[in-house]
């Protein structure tokens, strides 16, 4: 039993509530007493229940009235009207509401004590009953408010209690399921196997509980899936039922098949993943199979990673080497020896810091005579490396094709702007040299013009021999380009016949020695047959250009020597100046056609007269040949087979 | 009239120049080298020069191009080249030497003399 016990004491004076207070101390020690000066304002401001309400009727007397007022302020509680004549009011005060009307003796007394425990006593009952009220009403909330639907069952199934959640979830009043036979609500699915765990259940002792799920059908007539705990409290006095806890799972059993196919058609698409990369791996295979390009991949590490079946074929021997987690410079030291690397070699080095950090490209070439490219790739995911190796003997074999081609290209283009020069060179001193002869055929004209009849008969006949020697001179020009064009053309016929060789050679020189009077031929013939089978015309004109050219390039000297004489089946003849000669680097170019050598600077000539020279002894199966020295002067020899039937 | 260096390689060219100007009152140097001509030019310091272009040895290119360059005295006798190169590339490259004429082969002689008259005069 408590013993506290909350006391207020309403009193008009202060003196007894003094001693009240010495009283309860006594008596009821422990027990809280506020005291309070009565006044309907201080009575509001109590804000807590007390147990009892001492209203004192002493010093200053109350009403019953005023009794009254404080007992229905405080219903609950035992309120004691303390006076000192309780006889007197007595009625009156507990007809205004009062509990027990006692003097302060009276409360001393072991009546007051025995008031004081029954008050406390019966305050105790109260808390207790509050307390089973509440719980009580707690547990009726948790019930009514639950989502858990709470079902009891009589042992023939029918409804005998169904919690408000029963009524929010189904859809269902109540009080219409009340009585009704729960199984009729199931869905016949699964109904015979309820109907058979209900008959279990029911033989269960009240501490085992079992696990049911079944259909019920909603008001709206869609069925739910109900997962139900049960409890056989049929022997339990205060509920005497089946107790059933229904779950609506429907939206977790929907979820857990949208798992359920969720996680199906995640399977599904793995292994088409896996179906994906294993088709993408074999097509990778194929590639790099069909690939012409030797393929080796290698970790940062240098440790290779792949090699394809390629490196079999490029490096036979090497093959087991050049294989996956094998260090990649180890590799490289039996490739170098399949591929004849030796260690002297300068490229072995170079190889070797290519190969320890592959970068760019590597061209080389093997002992056997293949060559190979490396073309190294960085992989930025993982930091490796891919070396491939292309065989590039062709493309090597095709670039020095190439170069050798096009060095034939410009050896030509060199060549061809050689003529077009030697061509405008050859033009010019064509205009030249038929501007020279004219120059002194039109001047003497306009002498004989102006002066004819002033001038004397050896003078004009003077005049008519300068004219005729430069008619002579152009004829031989154009004889020697018109030569030089039917030899281009093919079309220069050949016409032997015999002639004296001798006769031909002095005429020439007589002829030269009449334009030439400045210089002396020396002309010596011997041994030669007296006639000879030859081409008089092209004879002639091969003598004339040799011996003019004699005389051309000896400025300064005024000897030219022509010799012929017989040497074995040959008929040689040989002309010789001393002028200005010919550099000993010029001198294989002198039968080219339009070529001038360096010394004949300002002497005009066409650069046709030796080629055309050689062209026609050719066509007699002879030779001609020079030799020259600068400063001291030339000798062409040329060679004339004796005898007939050549042609 | 005046005193004339004939500079020309080819004799009966320039036998028949130096008939010609002799006739027309001239006097004649005649020079059948460059180098002969230029000695020539020198020593006897003529009125007026003829010369071929295009000669053996030393052309009639270098005989001008040696007056220009180391006798600049000489500068105001007039130089006539005779030439039988016709390309304009060739007269082209002499223009910097300033020669008084260039006449191309054959020569009309009326021209020639008339140049000279008034090439003379002034």
């Amino acid at each position: 039993m408590s013993q506290i016990l909350n006391s207020l004491v309403v009193a008009k004076g202060l003196e007894t509530q003094y001693a009240l207070e010495q009283i309860m101390e006594n008596n009821l020690a422990g027990h809280v007493l506020s005291l309070v000066t009565y006044t309907p304002d201080s009575l509001n401001k109590i804000d807590r229940t007390p147990d009892l309400v001492f209203i004192v009727n002493q010093e200053e007397a109350l009403t019953a009235d005023e009794v009254n007022r404080v007992t229905k302020m405080f219903p609950r509680c035992t309120s004691v009207v303390l006076d000192d004549d309780p006889e007197r009011q007595r009625d009156a005060f507990i007809k205004a509401g009062a509990d027990e009307v006692m003097s302060l003796a009276d409360l001393r007394s072991p009546l007051g004590r025995h008031m004081l425990e029954k008050i406390i006593a019966f305050r105790d009952l109260a808390a207790a009953e509050a307390r089973v009220e509440a719980s009580e009403e707690r547990f009726r909330g948790i019930i009514e408010h639950s989502n858990d639907i709470i079902i009891l069952l009589d042992t023939d199934g029918s409804i005998l209690y169904a919690s408000p959640a029963f009524g929010r979830q189904m859809g269902y009043e109540l009080w219409t399921v009340l009585g009704q036979d729960f199984f009729s609500f199931v869905h016949e699915e699964g109904l015979a196997q309820l109907q058979s765990g209900f008959r279990e259940l029911m033989m269960l002792p009240p501490t085992e509980s079992m696990s049911l799920e079944f259909l019920f059908r909603h008001r709206d007539g869609r069925f739910l899936t109900m997962e139900a705990t049960g409890s056989n409290l049929l022997r339990n006095q205060t509920v005497q039922a089946v107790v059933l806890h229904l779950r609506d799972v429907t939206g977790s059993k929907q979820s857990e098949v949208e798992l359920k196919i969720y996680r199906l058609h995640l399977e599904d698409l793995v292994a088409q993943r896996t179906r994906e990369a294993e088709e993408a791996n074999r097509r990778a295979d194929l590639v790099i199979a069909a690939s012409p390009d030797a393929l080796i991949a290698m970790d940062e590490k240098g440790v290779i990673t792949f090699a394809s079946r390629h490196y079999r074929t490029i490096y036979p021997a090497s093959a087991q080497v050049v294989s996956e987690g094998n260090d990649v410079m180890e590799a490289f030291e039996v490739v170098t020896k399949e591929v004849g690397l030796s260690h002297d070699d300068e490229r072995y080095a170079d190889m070797r810091a290519w190969w320890q950090k592959p970068k760019g490209y590597k061209e080389f070439k093997m002992a056997n005579g293949t060559w190979v490219r490396l073309q190294a790739r960085r992989i930025p995911e993982t930091n490796g490396i891919v070396v491939s190796t292309t065989n590039i003997t062709d493309y090597k074999r095709q670039q020095a094709l190439l170069a050798a081609q096009s060095e034939e290209l410009e050896v030509a283009l060199a060549k061809e702007k050689t003529i077009v020069e030697q061509q405008r060179t050859f033009v010019s001193m064509v205009s030249h040299e038929f501007r020279t002869p004219l120059t002194v055929i039109d001047g003497n004209a306009q002498i004989i013009h102006s002066r004819g009849d002033t001038i004397g008969k050896e003078a004009l006949q003077k005049r008519a021999v300068n004219i005729r020697s430069s008619v002579d001179r152009l004829v031989r020009l154009i004889e020697t380009i018109l030569s030089a064009h039917m030899l281009d053309v093919g079309k220069l016929v050949v016409e032997p016949k015999p002639c004296d060789l001798g006769k031909i050679i002095r005429d020439v020189c007589s002829e030269q020695q009449d334009i030439s009077p400045n210089h002396r031929l020396k002309v010596e013939v011997r041994g030669i047959p007296p006639a000879m089978v030859l081409d008089e015309k092209l004879i002639r004109q091969s003598l004339a250009n040799l011996v003019s050219n004699a005389v051309k390039y000896s400025p300064r000297s005024n000897t030219v020597e022509v010799s012929a004489f017989k040497e074995g089946n040959m008929a040689v003849i040989e002309v010789q100046d001393h002028g200005v000669g010919i550099p000993p680097d010029e001198i294989e170019h002198v039968f080219s056609k339009y070529f001038r050598a360096s010394t004949s600077s300002g002497i005009p000539g066409s650069g046709l007269g030796l080629s055309v020279v050689q062209h026609f002894v050719e066509l007699h199966h002879g030779t001609v040949a020079l030799r020259s020295k600068v400063g001291i002067g030339t000798v062409v020899t040329m060679s004339l087979p004796i005898g007939e039937g050549r042609f | 009239m005046a005193k004339i260096l004939l500079i020309e390689d080819e004799a009966p060219v320039r036998e028949m120049l130096l008939d010609e100007l002799t006739v027309q009152g001239h006097s004649v140097i005649e020079a059948s080298t460059g180098e002969e001509g230029l000695e020539k030019f020198l020593e006897a310091e003529p009125d007026l020069v003829v010369c071929d272009r295009a000669m053996p040895g030393m052309s009639g290119y270098e005989v001008l191009e040696r007056i220009r360059g180391a006798h600049p005295q000489y500068e105001d006798i007039p130089f006539i080249f005779l030439t039988a190169l016709t390309d304009p590339r060739d007269k082209a490259a002499v223009d910097h030497l300033k020669p008084a004429a260039y006449f191309e082969k054959p020569v009309d002689f009326k021209a020639l003399s008339d140049k000279i008259k008034g090439l003379i005069k002034s």
